[in-house]
C-alpha cells in the first residue's frame, strides 16, 4: 500500500534544525529543533502565542506569502522542505504530509458531498477509476470507525456531527497513506468522550500504518498520554524537550514545572487545597438555589425539541455545585433559565427559598443583586467601547446602588478584590489579556455583592496557567464572601477539585447527581463512567497517581 | 455647525491607539490641512481676501490669475478667489445639512429595523430597498424640483437620497452587535432594552456609520455642486462652487473661471475621502 520505498533506509522521518520564523519584524520562532521518528508521536505544547501553530505552518509551507519568512532546515525524509518551491511542496502535501485542522466544521466545503471531496484525496493515491476510488474511500471510512460509510459518502457536511466530521477529515488525511500527519489541536473542538475515540483512532492508525504524528496541543494531560516526545514552547523558543515520561516525571525548567503544576487532571490536589476549609463551614439549612423539574421546549418546525426535560438540583449556601455535560446536554439552557435570560416552560426555580418562576421584571431586577453570571468567553462579554471602570460600574448604575461616589468607591474595592490595580480603570478590553478580561468580568459580576455566581465555563477560553490563576481567585473570593457557585464545565478533572456536588446532564436530563466524591469514585450511571474514563490522564500511568483526601464535602442535593 | 465634522474627526483620532496616531501618513496630514482651510474659509472669509465677492471692478474683467487676483477675475471683474472663499460657507454647510439628514434619519431607520427585527425590519427594509432602487442623483433632482430651486432644498434633497445608504449600513451593524454577549450581559446587569440600545448597540454599531458620514460629506459636496451647476441652487449673485463652474463655462477664453473653483471642489472631496479611509484603517 505504501508509496514511499525509501522508508526502510532511514528511521528518521522529520528533522527540524534551527528553525526561525519572522512575521515582518517579529521574530516569532527562534532556533527550534526537534526530531520525529517513523511511527512515533511528538507533541508541540505551549500556550497561545507560543509559536506552535507557526511551526506547523512553516513545516507545511503555509506561511503567509510576503509577510512570513522561515529560515533553517526542515528535513522530511532527507529533503529540506524549506528549500522547495510551492510547486515542489505540492507533491508532498496531501500525499506524504497529511494535515488535520482544528475545527472540522470549517475545513470541508459545505455545498459539496463528503464523497465528492473524498475523491480529491483519492486522486492523490494513484488509484484511478471512480469505482475503485469509491471502494477505497468507503473502506477507509470504515477503518476510521464511521458507521454507515455509504451514508456518510452521500452526506453533506452539515448533516454530520462534529465528531463524525473529524473522522471524515482523518479518513481523508490517511487515505493517501501519508508518512507524517500534522494534527493541529485535532480534538479541542470536540466533547471529551468523542475526543477519546478520535485520539484512540489516531493512535491505532499510527501504529498500524507506521505513520509519524506531530500533535499540536495546549492540553498537557493529553500530550503526556498520547505522545512519545514532547517539545515545550514559550514565546517561540523551546523551553524543554525530551521523552514524555521523563519530562513529566522530572521537568527541568521552571516554566515546564509551572505548566505541569497547573493542569487539573495531573494534580488532583491543586485546587482542592485552596478551598478545603469552606465546605465544612457551609452548614446552612436554607439552599441558595433550588431548581425543581424545570422544562424548556423549543419549537423547531413541527418538531418539539426538549432542550431541558425535568431538571432538578439544589445548591447549599456557600458550596459549589457543578453542572457537567457535553454539548447539547442542556446545561447552557438550564443556566440561561436560572439567570432569567429564558423562561422555563414548566417547573420552579427558587433563590433562597423564594420562587422566581412568575415574577415581574422588577422582581427579576432585584434577583440580579443576588445572582450574577460570568460568561465563558471574556473576549465577547465585555463591551469593547467601554472602559474597565464603566464596565464594572454598569450593574451598580443600572440597579441604583448608592450615589455616584459610592459606586466609584465600590468599583475600586471590587477591582482590588480581583487582583487588579487602579491603572486598569481607564483601559479598554482590547488593552487587556484574556486573564485580565476574565478578572474584570468577575469584578462586574461581584460589584453588587451577589450571594450566588453562575460560572459558565469560566476558564475554558483561557490558557492553562491563566486558568489556574482564575480558579485560585474564585476559590479565594468564595472563602472571603461565602459565595455560592454554580459551576458549568466540561472539564471533569477541574470539576472534581472545585465542586462539592455534581449533576451530570445528558440530553436535557440529569443522569446522575451527588457529592463530587461519590460521582468520581463510584459513578453509577454508564454515561458518567464513560465521561470519567475519557479524562486524559485518569488512565495514564505517567502521573504520580491520585491520592484521595479525607472526605469533607457536603451533599446538598436531595435528588433521586 | 461647521465644527461638528472636526469634533467627530478628533474624537476618532483620540480613541485610536497612540502608536497608530503617531504614524499619520503625509497624505492624511495634507488632507486635514485642506479641510481645515476650507472650514476657515467658511468661518472667516474676510480674513483671506479683501476683495468683494459681489462688486467687481469692470475695468479689470477676465484678468488671468496673478498676484493681484489669485484665481483671476470674471466677466464683471469680480475676484474669483474671493467668490470661491465666500461661496464655501454655503457649499460646506449645505453638505453638512445633507449628511446630518442622511445620518439622523437613515441611522434611525436602520437602528429601529435592526434592533426590533421582525415585521418592523421587513417593512423598513422594503422602504430602504425602494430608496436604493432609485438613482440617488435622480431622486435629488426630483425632490429639489418639487421643493423649489434653493441651495437649502438641494441640501435636503441630497440628504434624503443618502438615507438608504445610512439605513442599510446601520441595520447591518446593529444586527451584528445586537447578538453580542456583552449586550446580553447588560440585561443581567439590570439594564433594559433601551439602555442596551443606547449604551451598547449604538456606540459599537455607530463607528462605521460615522466613517461613512465623513465619506458621505465629500459625496454631498459633489452632489450639491452638481445641482448648483444645473441651476437647482441659489441663483446668482450667490457663489456656490457648482454655480461658479456653471457660469464659468460661458467664457472659454477664460478657463480659470472653471478650473479654479473645480480644483477647490476636487481638493476638498479627495481630502475628505482620504480622511475617511484613514479613519477606517485606524480605528
Amino acid at each position: 500500500m505504501t508509496n514511499h520505498s525509501t522508508a526502510e533506509v532511514n528511521d528518521l522521518l522529520l528533522q527540524v534544525d534551527d528553525l526561525n520564523v519572522w512575521y515582518g519584524e517579529n521574530h516569532v520562532v527562534q532556533d527550534v529543533q526537534f526530531q520525529l521518528r517513523r511511527g512515533q508521536a511528538l507533541a508541540l505544547i505551549g500556550e497561545s502565542g507560543s509559536g506552535k501553530s507557526t511551526i506547523t505552518k512553516a513545516i507545511l509551507g503555509l506561511l503567509p506569502e510576503g509577510t512570513g519568512l522561515a529560515d533553517g532546515q526542515v528535513l522530511f525524509e532527507g529533503q529540506n522542505l524549506l528549500a522547495l518551491s510551492q510547486r515542489g511542496l505540492r507533491q508532498f502535501r496531501g500525499t506524504e504530509l497529511g494535515y488535520i485542522p482544528q475545527d472540522p466544521g470549517t475545513a470541508l466545503n459545505a455545498v459539496r458531498t463528503i464523497g465528492s471531496q473524498a475523491h480529491e484525496a483519492a486522486n492523490l493515491t494513484g488509484v484511478t477509476g471512480v469505482a475503485q476510488q469509491r471502494e477505497l474511500i468507503l473502506e477507509t471510512f470504515e477503518q476510521v470507525g464511521l458507521p454507515e460509510p455509504q451514508r456518510v459518502y452521500d452526506s453533506y457536511p452539515h448533516q454530520l456531527s462534529g465528531g463524525m466530521l473529524q473522522r471524515v477529515l482523518i479518513a481523508l488525511t490517511v487515505l493517501p497513506r501519508p508518512a507524517l500527519i500534522v494534527a493541529d489541536e485535532p480534538t479541542s473542538a470536540l466533547d471529551v468522550t468523542v475526543q477519546k475515540t478520535i485520539l484512540d483512532l489516531l493512535d491505532q492508525l499510527r501504529t498500524s500504518l507506521n505513520i509519524g504524528l506531530l500533535l499540536i496541543t495546549h492540553d498537557l494531560a493529553l500530550a503526556a498520554e498520547r505522545t512519545d516526545h514532547l517539545v515545550v514552547l514559550r514565546h517561540g523558543q523551546v523551553q524543554e524537550s525530551g521523552s514524555s515520561a521523563q519530562l513529566f516525571e522530572n521537568p527541568q525548567t521552571d516554566y515546564a514545572k509551572g505548566l505541569l503544576a497547573d493542569v487539573p487532571s495531573l494534580n488532583a490536589e491543586r485546587y482542592r487545597n485552596a478551598r478545603g476549609r469552606l465546605a465544612e463551614s457551609s452548614t446552612d439549612e436554607i439552599s441558595a438555589i433550588r431548581v425543581e423539574q424545570i422544562v424548556r421546549h423549543f419549537g423547531a418546525g413541527n418538531e418539539l425539541v426538549k432542550a431541558v426535560d425535568g431538571v432538578s438540583f439544589e445548591v447549599a449556601r456557600g458550596s459549589t455545585h457543578a453542572l457537567v455535560g457535553e454539548s447539547g446536554s442542556g446545561k447552557t439552557t438550564t443556566v440561561r433559565m436560572l439567570v432569567g435570560l429564558e423562561s422555563p416552560s414548566d417547573g420552579r426555580i427558587s433563590l433562597a427559598e423564594q420562587d422566581l418562576s412568575h415574577r415581574s421584571p422588577k422582581a427579576w431586577r432585584e434577583a440580579r443583586t443576588q445572582l450574577q453570571l460570568v460568561y465563558q468567553n471574556p473576549f465577547a462579554s465585555l463591551d469593547p467601547s467601554w472602559s474597565v471602570a464603566n464596565i464594572i460600574q454598569e450593574p451598580l448604575a443600572r440597579l441604583k446602588y448608592g450615589t455616584r461616589v459610592e459606586q466609584k468607591a465600590r468599583v475600586l474595592e471590587v477591582l482590588a478584590e480581583v487582583g487588579l490595580n487602579e491603572s486598569f480603570l481607564t483601559r479598554r478590553p482590547a488593552q487587556l489579556s484574556g486573564g485580565q478580561r476574565q478578572r474584570v468580568a468577575i469584578a462586574r459580576a461581584l460589584s453588587l455583592r451577589p450571594e450566588i455566581l453562575v460560572l459558565d465555563e469560566p476558564t475554558s477560553a483561557l490558557d492553562v496557567s491563566v486558568q489556574a490563576d482564575i480558579v485560585d481567585l474564585l476559590a479565594i473570593l468564595q472563602r472571603e464572601h461565602s459565595l455560592t457557585y454554580l459551576f458549568v464545565s466540561h472539564d471533569l478533572a477541574l470539576v472534581r477539585q472545585v465542586a462539592d456536588t455534581v449533576s451530570v446532564m445528558r440530553h436535557g436530563v440529569v443522569v446522575e447527581s451527588g457529592t463530587s466524591q461519590k460521582i468520581f469514585e463510584n459513578p453509577e450511571h454508564a454515561y458518567t463512567q464513560s465521561l470519567i474514563a475519557a479524562v486524559p490522564s485518569s488512565r495514564s500511568e505517567i502521573t504520580t497517581g491520585i491520592r484521595e483526601q479525607s472526605p469533607n464535602h457536603i451533599y446538598a442535593g436531595a435528588i433521586a | 455647525m461647521t465644527g461638528i465634522l472636526q469634533v467627530q474627526a478628533t474624537l476618532e483620532t483620540k480613541s485610536s491607539p497612540a502608536k497608530k496616531r503617531s504614524s499619520l501618513p503625509i497624505s492624511a496630514i495634507i488632507s486635514f490641512a485642506v479641510i481645515v482651510l476650507v472650514v476657515l474659509f467658511s468661518a472667516f472669509p474676510t480674513f483671506f481676501t479683501s476683495h468683494s465677492p459681489e462688486v467687481g471692478d469692470t475695468s479689470a474683467k477676465l484678468v488671468s490669475p496673478g498676484l493681484q487676483h489669485w484665481f483671476g477675475t470674471d466677466y464683471l471683474g469680480r475676484d474669483v478667489f474671493s467668490r470661491v472663499v465666500h461661496g464655501s460657507l454655503s457649499s460646506v454647510s449645505s453638505a453638512l445639512v445633507a449628511v446630518l439628514i442622511g445620518l439622523v434619519v437613515g441611522s434611525g431607520i436602520g437602528l429601529v429595523a435592526g434592533f426590533l427585527g421582525g415585521w418592523v425590519d421587513s417593512a423598513l427594509g422594503r422602504i430602504i430597498d425602494v430608496l436604493l432602487a432609485i438613482p440617488g442623483f435622480l431622486l435629488a433632482v426630483v425632490i429639489v424640483s418639487s421643493l423649489g430651486f434653493q441651495t437649502i432644498n438641494a441640501a435636503i434633497a441630497t440628504g434624503v437620497s443618502a438615507i438608504a445608504v445610512f439605513g442599510r449600513l446601520m441595520r447591518a451593524e446593529v444586527i451584528k452587535v445586537r447578538g453580542a454577549t456583552y449586550v446580553e450581559s447588560s440585561f443581567l446587569s439590570g439594564g433594559n432594552r433601551l439602555q442596551a440600545l443606547f449604551f451598547h448597540v449604538l456606540p459599537n454599531a455607530g463607528r462605521s456609520v460615522l466613517v461613512l458620514a465623513i465619506l458621505q460629506f465629500g459625496t454631498s459636496i459633489m452632489v450639491i455642486a452638481s445641482l448648483a451647476f444645473l441651476g437647482y441652487g441659489d441663483p446668482p449673485p450667490s457663489s456656490d462652487w457648482g454655480l461658479l463652474v456653471a457660469s464659468g463655462k460661458e467664457y472659454p477664453t477664460a478657463p480659470w473661471l472653471i478650473y479654479a473653483p473645480a480644483a477647490v471642489i476636487v481638493a476638498t472631496v479627495l481630502s475628505v475621502n482620504r480622511i475617511s479611509r484613514w479613519l477606517k484603517k485606524v480605528r
